[in-house]
């Protein structure tokens, strides 16, 4: 287990260095890319908390997404805060949110819990549209480049961003690793793994899920909030059931319950999309037909097969 | 003094009745043995003791607290482990990690010893990296014992722990019982007879849902009644 | 118009011998600096954000062949500058993340010299702080008032299309002073309906005329007849402005509601857009009023510019392809690509716009463009471009439908579309 810990310390370590370090030789329209990608890849790390490693399946996850993004968005918006508290207010919307959509939620298990998780985004997109005073609904509102100054640093700026990216996706993937160390992220396998003998061991199964569900929601609104700041936009379509149903994907094609799956799989998906697009305007048939492909072939992912074949270590 | 007391526990599905107006005491340091034919509701007693389930009437009494009201998680918090009928281990995680899970009141610095030992105890020591669904089906019961010791309940309740094992396995288990009966009151259904016989101090027979009969093992085995409600099954 | 074409030809002139005389001192120059000038015979790239697929794909079809069609008519006239146009066309599903990709996309990968053409609100509002921050010259074709509303960047503009605030607002003498001036409106309750529901509420209230009622749809209602229990008796006008695919049923059902007596109608031909007014549960709409962007059908004093620009897009008198008709084109809105394309045009023209390094010199040269004429290079009427809020303010059009076609029966003033400025983009730095 130690040797493993080791192996794994290197890898995402050695995969933040990388990220940190290709900047500088990546083009342009590719540093962009992968400032946006590593953006995902926190909210996917977000997802992957519930999914991968609890086991929960909700489809409502772009609630949380959304939560973030317009709890920093229209505390600029509507109260002029600066970046840093308004990234605050984000994260602590996600957190609320989830906690009570959690509560809720939880009292239901299996698919009730997928449709009761995508009927409470549902009346989140909503509402966002009917409170269009303050939210201007479908169009979203820009944040301007002199709103996205924080501490200074012009957050528009391209480099500033690309790091910015970077510091939230490492902290996402840090808290994986971090937890998935603690009994509480062990309990969480446990659940996924056998939910009633896990609460036959004496585990608050409620509890933890609760857990796990604030978690997963509140990193999720990390990166909605991160996203708005980043990319100057806020807009209802990020609150739409096709932000629910993108982590869901981005996970299951990088391998749910591996730390590093949500990464892989948000790259994957991004420049599938971004090249297919070039070729054909069904380029979402084509998305579909390699995600068939990677579940038939690769039925845990990419970062799941690589675990199965040959780094039984990972995370 | 009663570790375990039960009080009118009765239970009902759609009109069938599981397990009916059974009152039970348990003492401390006991090896106790619930016997009885398919379908006399033994597992639904059990599990109304440790609440896997609900029941329609009646209390729950342990440690000289009435829990009637208390989820599963906080019995077992109070000392109270159960072991699965249908071994149900964590299949995909190794055998270390599935004892590792069961002894979760330990400090993780301490986590280590208790959890070889648990292992050794059960005699799968040497399987410890070994994932738990790849073990035997006899190994994986033998697992569910070690997850119940890890957890160093003061009542560890066996749900047909020696179904499926091989007479080595048995006779190993009855010792390990025997070496447990210091520390831990166990309640345990049994239909293997020899194994009832050998450790158990007293027997509870249920038939139909109802306390049937209760005693010494010899005193059990020679009863009429119990021999006629396991039809002639030999004793 | 004369005046117009002439003008172009010049510059064209003066860009070839400016390419001539660089090609003749070339082969004294370092290759570095040869290849710098060969660039400048390279096409000029005009990245199109097209709404290929998602909600917006039929207004992308549409946008599309006004586009191609008025780039190849660009190609034969010679170009831009002496350099040939060639449109980069990139899909962004009709989605806002998207949409703000696919402008980095086209200004860094494929190294577009402008962005153009995107419609749907949201992608605009989503893609706009980027295009300013990567100093791209984003030209949209939306209708929508965050342009002129100070929302967005320096960077933004809307020379092409008039918004949907001065739309509004040019509606109300006519609804008021000939249809009636008690009006109830129905709208769909998000961003579009609000922006009629206000707009419309205080430009009628200024003539005179009040608003009874507002009844705001929720945008997942597929039914409509519980809601018209709420238009007040005395309703003498109803506006609607429902669009997405429950509009045949909203019209269907309004229909059986009134019967043979109803108020008048006035809608915006937005709900109607690529939809035949052929369609069944369309009749009841015949008496009804519509704004139009650009009349649809052609009308009897039909100008040669309108003639012009349908048949180089391929649109029949009906305002449905030539080749299929029952393709209904989106003739209220596209126009404006062709429009745009021909004041980017005119913006480099005068910027004398050789490559990336004369960006800010191309929106300083379409902030001056100013007066627009009718003409071929804009058939929809001519235009009256705001150098301080980035959008271009024209006339309007109300038609009626009349035995299953729209007949023009008002055409607004341009100052009937005036309002004052909300922004001066001009004092941001470039």
């Amino acid at each position: 287990m130690n040797e493993g810990l080791g192996k794994s310390a290197a890898l995402h370590v050695g995969l933040i260095v990388v990220l940190a370090a290709i900047q500088f030789v990546l083009p342009e329209y590719h540093q962009g890319n992968l400032a946006r990608i590593m953006v995902l890849a926190g909210y996917a790390a977000g997802y992957n908390i519930l999914f991968g490693y609890t086991g929960l399946l909700s489809l409502g996850h772009a609630l949380f997404f959304a939560a973030g993004m317009y709890g920093m968005g229209l505390s600029i918006r509507l109260l002029d805060a600066a970046p840093a508290p308004a990234l605050l207010a984000g994260l602590a919307a996600g957190a609320v949110v989830s906690l009570v959509i959690g509560v809720l939620a939880l009292r239901t298990a299996g698919v009730a819990f997928m449709i009761v998780t995508l009927m409470f985004a549902q009346a989140g997109y909503l509402t966002i549209l009917l409170m269009g005073a303050y939210t201007r609904g479908d169009e979203g509102f820009v944040i301007s480049q002199a709103q996205r100054v924080m501490w200074g640093i012009d957050l528009s700026d391209p480099v500033n961003r690309y790091y910015a990216a970077l510091i939230l996706f490492a902290a996402c993937l840090l808290v994986t690793l971090r937890l998935l160390r603690t009994r509480f992220g062990r309990a969480l396998i446990a659940i996924r793994e056998n939910e009633e003998r896990a609460r036959m061991l004496g585990y608050d199964v409620f509890r933890l899920k609760l857990g796990a569900v604030v978690i997963s929601g509140t990193m999720s609104a990390a990166s909605g909030a991160a996203y708005g700041l980043l990319f100057g936009y806020a807009g209802a379509g990020f609150a739409s059931v096709q932000y629910s149903i993108f982590p869901l994907l981005w996970v299951l094609l990088g391998g749910a319950g591996t730390a590093l799956g949500p990464f892989v799989g948000t790259l994957f998906m991004f420049y599938l999309i971004d090249l297919s697009s070039g070729l054909t305007t069904a380029y979402m048939l084509v998305a579909g037909v390699v995600l068939v492909l990677v579940t038939l072939f690769a039925p845990q992912g990419l970062a799941g097969e690589l675990r199965r074949r040959a780094w039984r270590w990972l995370p | 003094m009663s570790l375990l007391r039960t009080r009118g526990l009765t239970r009902r599905f759609d009109g069938l009745t599981a397990v009916e107006d059974v009152d039970f005491d348990l003492p401390e340091g006991q090896v106790r043995a619930l016997i009885g034919p398919n379908g006399a509701g033994k597992t639904t007693f059990v599990s109304m003791l440790c609440g896997r389930i609900w029941p329609t009437c009646g209390t729950v009494e342990f440690a000289g607290r009435d829990v009637s009201a208390l989820p599963a998680h906080k019995r077992i918090a109070l000392g109270m482990a159960y072991t699965f009928q249908i071994t149900s281990v964590f299949p995909r995680l190794t055998v270390a990690e599935n004892v590792g899970l069961a002894a979760r009141r330990v400090r993780l610095e301490g986590e280590g010893a208790r959890l070889a030992q648990a292992l050794k105890r059960v005699g799968l020591g040497a399987h410890h990296k070994a994932l738990a669904g790849d073990l035997s089906y006899g190994h994986q019961r033998l697992l569910e014992i070690a997850m119940g010791l890890a957890q160093e309940p003061r009542l560890l309740i066996l749900d047909e722990p020696t179904q499926g094992l091989t007479d080595a396995e048995i006779d190993a288990f009855k010792a390990l019982v025997r070496a447990l009966k210091a520390a831990t009151t166990i309640l345990l259904i049994e239909h293997n007879m020899s194994v009832v016989m050998e450790v158990a101090d007293r027997v509870t027979v249920l038939d139909f849902g109802k306390v049937l009969a209760e005693g010494p093992p010899a005193a059990i085995r020679a009863d009429r009644a119990v021999q006629a409600a396991y039809l002639g099954a030999p004793a | 118009m004369t005046r117009k074409i002439t003008e172009p030809a010049g510059q064209t002139r003066r860009g070839a011998l400016r390419t001539l005389a660089a090609g003749a001192g070339a082969a004294a120059l370092p290759l570095w600096a040869r290849y710098a000038q060969a660039q400048t015979s390279e096409p000029i790239r005009v990245g199109f954000q097209v709404h290929r697929t998602g909600i917006g794909a039929a207004y992308g079809r549409w946008y599309d062949r006004t586009t191609q069609a008025a780039a190849k008519l660009i190609n034969e006239a010679g170009g831009i500058n002496g350099r040939p146009l060639e449109i980069v066309a990139e899909d962004d599903g009709t989605d806002a993340k998207r949409g703000a990709e696919v402008v980095e996309k086209l200004a860094t990968q494929l190294r577009c010299d402008v962005g153009f053409g995107t419609l749907f609100s949201h992608v605009v509002i989503g893609s706009a702080p980027r295009a300013g921050e990567l100093k791209l010259p984003y030209f949209v074709v939306s209708e929508g008032h965050h342009v002129a509303s100070g929302m967005l960047n320096r960077w933004t503009l809307q020379p092409g299309i008039t918004d949907v605030k001065s739309q509004v607002q040019a509606m109300a003498p006519y609804v008021s002073s000939t249809l009636g001036k008690k009006v109830t409106m129905i709208f769909p309750d998000f961003a579009f309906g609000h922006d009629h529901r206000d707009y419309f509420t205080a430009a009628l209230e200024a003539q005179g005329g009040q608003v009874l009622e507002h009844i705001a749809i929720p945008p997942t209602e597929t039914s409509f007849t519980r809601y018209f229990p709420r238009i007040p008796r005395d309703t003498e006008v109803i506006y609607h402005v429902m669009v997405g695919p429950a509009v045949l049923t909203f019209v269907k059902e309004l229909g059986e509601f009134f019967g043979p007596s109803r108020p008048e109608l006035f809608g915006f031909i937005d709900s109607l857009e690529a939809v035949s007014l052929a369609s069944p549960g369309l009749e009841f709409l015949d008496g009804s009023y519509f704004w139009e962007g650009n009349p649809r059908y052609a009308q009897s004093d039909q100008t040669s510019h309108d003639a012009f620009f349908r048949e180089q897009v391929g649109v029949d008198e009906n305002g449905a392809s030539v080749s299929d008709p029952d393709d209904v084109s989106t003739y209220a809105h596209m126009f404006g690509c062709w429009e745009t394309l021909y004041v980017i045009k005119k913006g480099m023209e005068i910027a004398g716009y050789q490559g990336p390094d004369d960006r800010a010199a191309l929106i300083e040269a379409v902030e001056g463009i100013g007066e627009m004429e009718l003409s071929d290079q804009h058939p929809q009427g001519a235009k009256r471009f705001n150098g301080k809020t980035h959008q271009a303010f024209g006339h309007q059009y109300i038609s009626q439908v009349q035995g299953g076609k729209l007949i023009k029966v008002h055409t607004t003033s341009i100052e009937d579309t005036l309002y004052p400025d909300e922004v001066d983009y001009t004092t941001q730095s470039l």
